[in-house]
Formats: C-alpha cells, sequence, structure tokens
C-alpha cells in the first residue's frame, strides 16, 4: 500500500503541475512563424490532467484546473470559458469514477480515456454550434482527439516519471477525498 | 477514523462542490458572454492580456532566438539553389528597375504639367509582434502598441511591403492585430490593371480567396491587388498582393506580406476623409441654416 501523500508533496506537485501547464501554453504562444497554421496540435495539458487525476486527484484540485483552462482559453484566443467548462466537467466525471479506472489494465484504460476524449471534442463542437457561433470543421477534431489518444500512453510514462505517481491500489485514502 | 474527522471531512467536501459548481457557473456565463456581447468579452480578454504579455517578453526572446536559429541552420543547406535563385531573380530586377527609373522620369514630367495635388503622405508607427495567438478559430497577433501609443481600432498594419491585416483590439499597451488570412477578414480591393473591385475573404490559407469579382474574364493571374479604400476602412492604393488561381480555377491571392516572418510591423495612422452625404455638401462651405418660417 502506498504511503498518503504529505501536504508538502503535494503542494510542490500542484506548483510543478501549474509550471508545466503554463511552459504549455507558453511554447504555442512563441512568435516561431504567424502562418496561418492549420496545424492539429494535441491538447497536452488536457490529457496531462485526466493521467494525474487517475493516478493522485490530490494534484490537480477542480480549482487548478479551472484556472489553468481559463488562462489558456484566454490566452489562446479560444472561446471564452468554453474549454474551462468542458474540461472541468470531464474531469469530474473521471475523478467521481476513478476507482473503476484504478482496477482496470493499461489498455481498457487508454479506450475508457479515448471515449472521454471524443466526448470533451464533441461537446465543445456541439455548445458552438448550439449557439450558432464559428466551429471547427469535424475533420479537425477527430485529427485533434486521434492524436490525443495516440500520445496518451506516452504522456502517461513522463507523468509516471516527473511526478512520481503510480496507479495506487485501491485501498489508498486521500487527505481531502475524492472532490477536492 | 473518528467521527470528528468525518465531520470535518464532510464539510471540506461540502465546500468543494460548492466551489466547483460556482467555478462551473463562471466559466459558462463566460462563453454565453463570450458568444452574446462579443466585443465586451474580447475587451475583457484584452486586459488580461495586456497584464500579462508585456510581462512574458523576457521568457520569449531567447527561445525565439533559438528556433530562428535553428531555421537559419535549415536554410544554409538550401543556400546554393538559393544563390541561383537570387542571381536569376536579380537579373530581371535590373530590367524592371530600368523600366521603373523611366516610367519614374515619365511620372515627374506628366506631374510637372499637371501640378497634382498629391495625397499627405500616410505616416506610420512600427511595433513589435509579441505573441501569435494565432489558433484555428482566429488568426491574429499581438503587438507592442497600444492606447498609450495612440493606436485606434480598424487603422492598416503593414510589414515593408504589403498589407497584414487590421488593428482589432487595443490595450493600452499592446493591440490585437486580425490578419488578411482569418474567416472573419473581408476587405474591398481593386485589382489592378483592370481596375476590377472584388472582395478579399480570408479562408485560413495563406491565400484569402477574391469573391464578387465584377468581370472574371478581364483579370489574369499576375495582377496587382492594392485596397480601393472603399467603405473608408482603409485607405485605398495600399498593396496587398498579386492574384493566382488555385487548382479549382478560382482566383486567390498571394501576399506580398511575408506572413512566415513577421517581426515587425508598421501601423498605418490614418483618419478616414468626411464622407459626402449630403448633395449640397458637394461644393463649396457649409451654408447657415435658414429657418423655412418666413
Amino acid at each position: 500500500m502506498m504511503a498518503k501523500s504529505t501536504p508538502w508533496k503535494i503542494t510542490l506537485n500542484r506548483l510543478l503541475y501549474f509550471m508545466i501547464a503554463l511552459i504549455g501554453i507558453f511554447f504555442l504562444l512563441i512568435p516561431i512563424s504567424i502562418f496561418p497554421n492549420n496545424l492539429i496540435s494535441p491538447e497536452i495539458i488536457f490529457v496531462v490532467t485526466l493521467v494525474l487525476i487517475i493516478r493522485n486527484p490530490d494534484y490537480v484540485p477542480f480549482w487548478l484546473i479551472g484556472i489553468v483552462f481559463l488562462l489558456s482559453d484566454i490566452l489562446l484566443t479560444q472561446p471564452l470559458g468554453l474549454n474551462t467548462f468542458v474540461i472541468l466537467l470531464i474531469t469530474e466525471f473521471l475523478r467521481r469514477n476513478r476507482l473503476n479506472f484504478m482496477e482496470m489494465l493499461f489498455f481498457s484504460e487508454w479506450l475508457n480515456i479515448a471515449l472521454l476524449l471524443l466526448t470533451a471534442g464533441f461537446m465543445r463542437e456541439l455548445l458552438l454550434i448550439a449557439t450558432l457561433s464559428e466551429h471547427m470543421p469535424t475533420l479537425t477534431i477527430i485529427s485533434k482527439v486521434g492524436l490525443s489518444i495516440f500520445i496518451y500512453p506516452i504522456l502517461v510514462g513522463l507523468v509516471n516519471i516527473i511526478f512520481r505517481v503510480r496507479k495506487a491500489h485501491k485501498n489508498t485514502s486521500y487527505s481531502l477525498g475524492p472532490n477536492t | 477514523m473518528s467521527n470528528r474527522d468525518d465531520v470535518a471531512l464532510n464539510f471540506t467536501r461540502s465546500i468543494a462542490r460548492i466551489g466547483l459548481f460556482v467555478f462551473l457557473i463562471i466559466s459558462f456565463s463566460l462563453f454565453l458572454l463570450w458568444r452574446i456581447d462579443n466585443p465586451r468579452a474580447e475587451n475583457i480578454r484584452m486586459k488580461v492580456i495586456d497584464q500579462i504579455v508585456p510581462n512574458m517578453d523576457w521568457a520569449m526572446a531567447p527561445v525565439t532566438k533559438v528556433t530562428k536559429m535553428f531555421q537559419n541552420i535549415q536554410n544554409y543547406e538550401r543556400l546554393y539553389s538559393q544563390n541561383q535563385e537570387l542571381r536569376n531573380e536579380l537579373q530581371s530586377m535590373r530590367s524592371w528597375r530600368e523600366a521603373a527609373l523611366q516610367l519614374e522620369q515619365e511620372n515627374a514630367h506628366l506631374l510637372d504639367l499637371n501640378k497634382v495635388k498629391l495625397n499627405p503622405k500616410y505616416n506610420f508607427i512600427s511595433g513589435k509582434v509579441l505573441i501569435d495567438s494565432g489558433s484555428n478559430f482566429r488568426q491574429s497577433a499581438i503587438i507592442n502598441l497600444g492606447n498609450n501609443d495612440g493606436i485606434v481600432e480598424g487603422w492598416a498594419t503593414m510589414d515593408g511591403l504589403g498589407l497584414v491585416g487590421r488593428i482589432t483590439g487595443v490595450g493600452s499597451e499592446t493591440s490585437r492585430v486580425l490578419f488578411l488570412t482569418d474567416t472573419s477578414s473581408n476587405i474591398p480591393v481593386l485589382i489592378k490593371p483592370s481596375n476590377q473591385r472584388a472582395i478579399l475573404s480570408g479562408d485560413n490559407s495563406l491565400q484569402p480567396a477574391l469573391l464578387f469579382i465584377e468581370n472574371t474574364q478581364q483579370i489574369q493571374p499576375g495582377d496587382r491587388v492594392v485596397t480601393s479604400g472603399d467603405g473608408g476602412v482603409f485607405p485605398s492604393d495600399l498593396l496587398i498582393g498579386q492574384v493566382s488561381l488555385n487548382n479549382s480555377n478560382q482566383f486567390q491571392t498571394q501576399l506580398a506580406a511575408n506572413l512566415y516572418n513577421l517581426s515587425f510591423l508598421r501601423v498605418i495612422r490614418h483618419s478616414p476623409t468626411a464622407p459626402i452625404k449630403q448633395p449640397n455638401r458637394l461644393i463649396g462651405p457649409i451654408l447657415p441654416k435658414v429657418s423655412n418660417d418666413g
């Protein structure tokens, strides 16, 4: 059984998560080339968040997720608040069902995460369509989601190394409860 | 676990639940605000960017430098072929220069004959591109000029050669430039030798489409595209690029501005001329109002 994380370690890892998110946003913003990029980039920060929630939800509380994605919405000129809303819903859903995810073998975990990513992509699209605003072509979304699914195992490996987390045993209790 | 601990845990949980709910409501209402009152939402965005981006400059500069260096190294590999190309281009440029000189002399001569009053030169302010916030939604960049430098929304921005876009949001120290390539950019243009009017409409590609051309028979790939000045948003006769045909035989524009490598931009200061709305304003000063009673 894993030892409980100390508050100090939790704070440190939250800070680490925040820094990684900032660096991610930062790299998307650097003016390397300003031509219209139909470049499809995977949603790395989102995937890292999902990985962490299954491994150790204490490191990514909802308010931290909210702040990070609100910041990225503002800075990356995306529809304000939309991404934040969708991702908070998805991560909260995952947080409530993480016990199931912890029992899964990696392959089925991957499959379920893929479904979640797809849901998030289409939820965003549906909200944009429902409010009659400009939306991305479906192919772009599918390839974006596909790329995110593809890099999931890579990011799991990286997160395991950087945050030193592992899928905990089911019986481990968390200091602040599953909803913080 | 003791009873007291349980109560404390429940308390934190319910606080967390409320917090999450608040966060969801805030983000959703932000989205609704963005959709309903877009200018105000973009204003909020500009304010936040205005606070953050100028402070990020120190971190951005070295990273940008390094990536530029790598791109330069890639360029060296193509040096030989580029050199050949440049030689060929130089050759043709020489003949153009000759033609231009002759035209200039002719022009000076004609102007002398005509005593034409030239437009006062548009003057400009130069700014540096801070960040490229282009996403699939918006093709735009943030520059380091704002209200404090007298930037006004709607002004045209160019790189050294051609039109790049227009100012769409102004903070106190930064402002946003919406590129011609953005889907919401539609500009009245003039296609030069034949003086055909058209609309240059961005479509997220490097070659914006030319729509509503009056007579497609009269234009050919290679014709020059300039702003027409219709509608008074842009000054007229700013170079945009050249006409080209795409695979499906539709007219597009090859932009003269180099969007691949944009680091400085010129914002054209331009105050639109007062539109003529009433017929009696065409000639002469404004007449004093005469009452109709007597």
